[in-house]
């Protein structure tokens, strides 16, 4: 099997400015117009303010002709924050739409839109699953789809990252699949992983989420006697909700655990303390052997994709005889490995809708903490992955 | 592959094989069983997690019974094996008798579509239908593979009642039975992780739960001779359904009056909201059953020795150290050359005291057995001189109500002393001068809160702390009492900072029993202990209670919040609740006691009993604001 990210375009720092100016510029001389739509969270996280600052700066700047932009922001329902933080949402929410303001139009989704009945009674997974399906149903003609990640939680912007591109690549096998009627599909991260590990996130909800679309390998109970290979994306602070999934049937006694390190890393340490932090739950506990550890550029999403991707392709292979396996994801890593770990699951997801193998289960944390000085000293590094579009061609 | 290291840690229910599963089965579960849990009836089993639901419902299912019936020579085997074979779970000659088919609300049922246009019901029927006759069919594979069924075709037969199945096809073979089923649950699960609107009519629905009659009235029968006569379906994991989806189950599955016994099992508090008005009917077709009154109450050395079982078989899965009694590694007395400084810092204290005392003609005989217990180095003595103490206190607080100044004889001290005074001693010592209290096996036991998922952690704990010993080639491995309370308290710290890392409501739960804790203290380490033993519990009264459930259904609601918080608290074990009847000074009410490692963890005593009138107001307070300390630490008189 070919990988679909052999060549990929990613840029970070400086770069994502030129090639934004590049290709905005390119659009501008060959006189095509650009129909935007960026999605980007209602969240606390300053972060997202900054990423779209810069793209509109480059997208101006580039002259190119902008038919229709639409910022569509995703309200992020069921979390409890301090009043501090409620209010820096508020106040992130009115600079998006001021900044936005200048090239277009405002719209907003959240998971609670046209629910029917008891708001109660809407599952963690229901309630995920509507918001994404909110989220395609946006989708129209746009000719580039910007997802800017900053400020949106980890299992949303998985869901929705995952959504699209099963939107835009329906069919994987074919030539130039990723060029995806040259749609561009940008993800950017502000990515600042000091901050990262300094927003908490605690009470795990006890219901795990399944990522809509790679649920059906835990669900299908044809399928239950699979052996399962579970690859636990390790990041700080995080084992509270490693601890629910483990606790939770997910994870057979005899899954094959291969937990993902981030290595290398700016401290040459980390991959380390992480393996003392969840020393118990998966080496007191679960005796997993340290051969099955990989490691994966804390920095190179595509290089995490092509690691755990890697891996899966073996494990596939040899369990093969077996039957088949299920292949387990779950990410409680920083923003870019996470990414990495979900083009990942995209590509081994096969296209046939009854084929069952992968899944992504989650525990959702409920509250997450941070302060505002915090987040106002984020000096975050741009970062973009562009998956699909005129790149591919 | 992932291998155990300690064989206390994990959950024996699902990470285990099944031979492991039945070494480490305690069948002692079985004999607590009442005697009409296998007649044709709905019967809900109720209890918090890990407290055994799902390990019980597990020895039920035909791969387990199989192992516990190849297993039946086996010496350590024999127990499980001789209560199945009275209950005619399993016969000597043909194995197991029983279909036992477990299936788990844990798996999409709440995620399936809701709103007007999508016969919600229709389609959780279908699911559930679909996978148990799934279910049913693996089962009934494991118990015909054995060497002489295996190759011979399974047959399906059915008596009149299958003549009103509408949804389940009765005139195919198994395999095409199987595929049906596949088919449906492929549907329904790609109707759950689709993005586009499904036509209506290709979305799957059944009129009634009819697997329930399919699976009472479907006969199997391999080369000729019929499998396992009796059916049991279990459904774990109730409270993961949608609120209405738990109530259309119970009523439906009622009301269809089964002729074989339908297991549900649920966490004790399935809804938040809910608490202490679940579970209104109990009759012949509904039976309530609660896991840990199996063992609680005034059976609670039921569970001891259910629990030294568990650790028993437990231990007898590793070779690290040599198996037998967990018990035999744990010292179950203090040695005094443990606590000799301590003991030295005590008698010390109290010959101050003594002296402070002794111009007092009303204790003269008293202060005098005092100083004898002075000359005693043992801790026994400590105890006996908190005691004195304590009754010493009592007698001034109510002379001085009613001015009496006759000395009292000696014999008086003896007839003042309780059981309760005494252990108070215990958690007074403990707390005044350092001497271990949790410690010994009865007690660990008790820690667990009849739960085995507590008391596989704690064992965890001093499991490692033995091999520890081991390593260092101590002489004795042996843990001694001070080294067990250390492993204990330990444990007891994890679980009260894990709290936030492992709850929906975490923080403010962990907030509301911090200063429970913390109240608890105050009123137990009054020098006159006057609620001896102690504090563990606080009591809302019914008028308090019915305020808190008055609220209307706002999230923002504080006293709603407080409902989720205890229920919350209740369904995961860190609070007790126990009904506290009505009396002519008082009206009833319930008690919310801390769990038992709490109690460890806020030096409290591990016997349940003393419990303070509370109201929803101060526990709105602890749960938004945390403990605030009203006393000294310095113990008083009440």
């Amino acid at each position: 099997m070919k990988a679909l990210w052999q060549h990929y375009v990613y840029r970070r720092g400086d770069e994502v400015q030129e090639m934004w100016d590049r290709m905005f510029s390119q659009r501008q001389s060959r006189g095509e117009a650009c129909r935007v739509l960026y999605i980007a969270g209602r969240g606390f996280d300053t972060r997202a303010v900054v990423v779209l600052q810069r793209f509109i700066q480059c997208l101006r700047e580039s002259r190119c002709d902008v038919e229709k932009a639409e910022l569509l922001l995703v309200g992020i329902e069921g979390y409890e924050l301090s009043r501090e933080l409620l209010d820096q949402t508020d106040r992130n929410a009115v600079a998006l739409q001021d900044e936005f303001r200048s090239i277009g139009e405002t719209k907003f989704v959240t998971s609670k839109d046209d629910v029917d009945g008891d708001i109660e009674e809407v599952s963690a997974n229901s309630a995920l699953h509507r918001c994404t399906k909110n989220v395609l149903d946006a989708v129209g003609d746009h000719t580039d789809i910007v997802l800017d990640v900053s400020s949106l939680p980890r299992i949303l912007y998985l869901s929705i990252l995952l959504a699209l591109l099963q939107k835009l690549v329906p069919d994987k096998d074919e030539g130039k699949a990723l060029l995806a009627k040259g749609v561009n599909f940008q993800v950017v991260v502000a990515e600042d992983p000091k901050l990262d590990s300094l927003i908490r996130s605690e009470d795990p909800r006890s219901d795990l989420v399944l990522i809509p679309g790679y649920s059906g390998a835990l669900r299908i109970e044809s399928v239950r006697h699979w052996p399962l290979v579970w690859f636990p994306i390790l990041g700080e602070n995080r084992i509270g909700q490693l601890q629910k999934i483990m606790e939770s049937d997910v994870i057979p006694p005899l899954a094959e655990i291969c937990p993902v390190l981030p290595h290398p890393s700016r401290d040459p340490r980390r991959a380390d303390q992480l393996l003392v932090e969840y020393r118990t739950p998966l080496f007191d506990a679960s005796q997993t052997p340290v051969s099955n550890v990989l490691y994966a550029h804390e920095s190179h999403p595509f290089e995490v994709y092509r690691q755990l991707s890697g891996a899966m392709k073996r494990y596939l292979m040899s369990m093969r005889i077996m039957g088949g396996c299920h292949l387990v994801v779950t990410p409680l890593a920083s923003k870019l490995i996470t990414l990495g770990a979900g083009l990942a699951c995209f590509e081994m997801k096969p296209s046939a809708h009854e084929d069952y193998s992968v899944a992504i289960p989650y525990a959702e944390p409920a509250r997450y903490v941070a302060t505002s000085r915090e987040l106002a000293a984020a000096d975050p590094e741009l970062a973009v992955l562009v998956l699909t579009g005129e790149s591919y061609g | 592959m992932a291998y155990r290291s300690n064989p206390f840690r994990g959950r024996m229910s699902e990470r285990t094989s099944d031979q492991e599963f039945v070494h480490l089965f305690s069948p002692k579960v079985i004999e607590r069983l009442p005697e009409d849990v296998f007649e044709g009836a709905v019967h809900i089993f109720r209890s918090p997690p890990g407290g055994g639901k799902t390990t019980l419902l597990r020895a039920f299912t035909p791969s387990a019974l199989k192992a516990f019936w190849n297993s039946r020579r086996v010496v350590d085997m024999n127990e499980a094996y001789q209560k199945l074979l009275s209950r005619e779970i399993v016969d000597e000659l043909a194995g197991p008798q029983l279909i036992g088919v477990l299936l788990s609300c844990a798996s999409g049922y709440a995620d399936l579509p809701q709103g007007a246009t999508i016969n919600e019901e229709g389609l959780f029927r279908a699911l559930l239908d679909a996978r148990i006759v799934l279910r049913t069919i693996r089962c009934v594979e494991a118990l015909a593979n054995t060497e002489q069924d295996r190759g011979g075709e399974i047959l399906l037969q059915y008596d009149d009642l299958a003549q009103d199945l509408k949804s389940i096809p009765t005139n195919v073979t198994l395999r095409e039975l199987g595929r049906w089923a596949e088919g449906l649950e492929r549907t329904v699960c790609a109707v759950l992780d689709s993005f586009e609107n499904f036509p209506l009519r290709q979305i799957p629905h059944h009129v009634r739960f009819e697997a329930v009659l399919w699976l009472q009235s479907v006969r199997f029968e391999v080369n000729g001779k019929a499998l396992a006569p009796r059916r049991l379906l279990m459904i774990d994991d109730l409270h993961k359904l949608r609120r209405k989806q738990r109530e259309w189950l119970i009523e439906e599955l009622t009301d269809l009056r089964p002729a074989i016994p339908l297991w549900l099992a649920e966490r004790s508090i399935a809804m938040g909201q809910e608490l202490l008005v679940q579970g209104a009917r109990n009759d012949r077709d509904l039976r309530e059953h609660r896991l840990d009154e199996f063992w609680g109450g005034q059976q609670r050395s039921q569970f001891s020795s259910f629990a030294q079982n568990i650790l028993q078989r437990r231990l007898a899965v590793q070779d690290r150290l040599p198996p037998g009694a967990f018990s035999q590694y744990l010292r179950d007395q203090i040695d005094s050359g443990e606590v000799q400084d301590r003991l030295k810092e005590g008698r010390e204290r109290f010959q101050n005291y003594l002296n402070d005392m002794r111009d007092s003609p009303r204790y003269a005989s008293w202060i005098g057995a005092a100083g004898e217990y002075l000359e005693v180095r043992e801790v026994s003595a400590l105890h006996e001189l908190i005691v004195i103490r304590a009754l010493i206190a009592r007698d001034e607080a109510r002379r001085q109500m009613s001015l009496e100044l006759t000395p009292l004889p000696v014999e008086e001290l003896d007839g003042r002393d309780s059981g309760a005074l005494q252990a108070a001693a215990e958690v007074i010592a403990h707390e005044e001068f350092k001497i271990p209290y949790y410690f010994g096996i009865e007690r660990i036991c008790t820690l667990a809160t009849n739960n085995v998922e507590e008391l596989l952690a704690i064992a965890a704990s001093l499991y490692d702390g033995l091999l520890a010993k081991q390593v260092l080639r101590k002489p004795e491995l042996l843990l001694y009492a001070s080294e067990q309370e250390r492993l204990v308290r330990e444990v007891a710290g994890r679980k009260r900072d894990f709290i936030p890392k492992s709850h929906t409501e975490g923080t403010r739960a962990q907030r509301l029993l911090d200063a429970v804790g913390l109240y608890c203290r105050e009123r137990t380490f009054l020098v006159n202990a006057p609620y001896a033993p102690g504090v563990t519990g606080v009591r809302l009264s019914q008028t308090e209670l019915s305020l808190a459930r008055s609220v209307h259904r706002s999230e923002r609601d504080v006293r709603s919040v407080l409902m989720k918080v205890l229920a919350e608290c209740v369904a995961e074990n860190l609070l007790v609740t126990r009904d506290s009847s009505a009396s002519t000074s008082r009206e009833g009410g319930c008690v919310f006691y801390l769990n038992r490692m709490l109690c460890a963890h806020f030096n409290l005593p591990v016997q349940f009993g003393g419990w303070q009138d509370v109201t929803v107001g101060t526990m709105v307070e602890w749960m938004e604001a945390g403990p605030r300390p009203s006393r000294d630490r310095e113990l008083k008189i009440a």
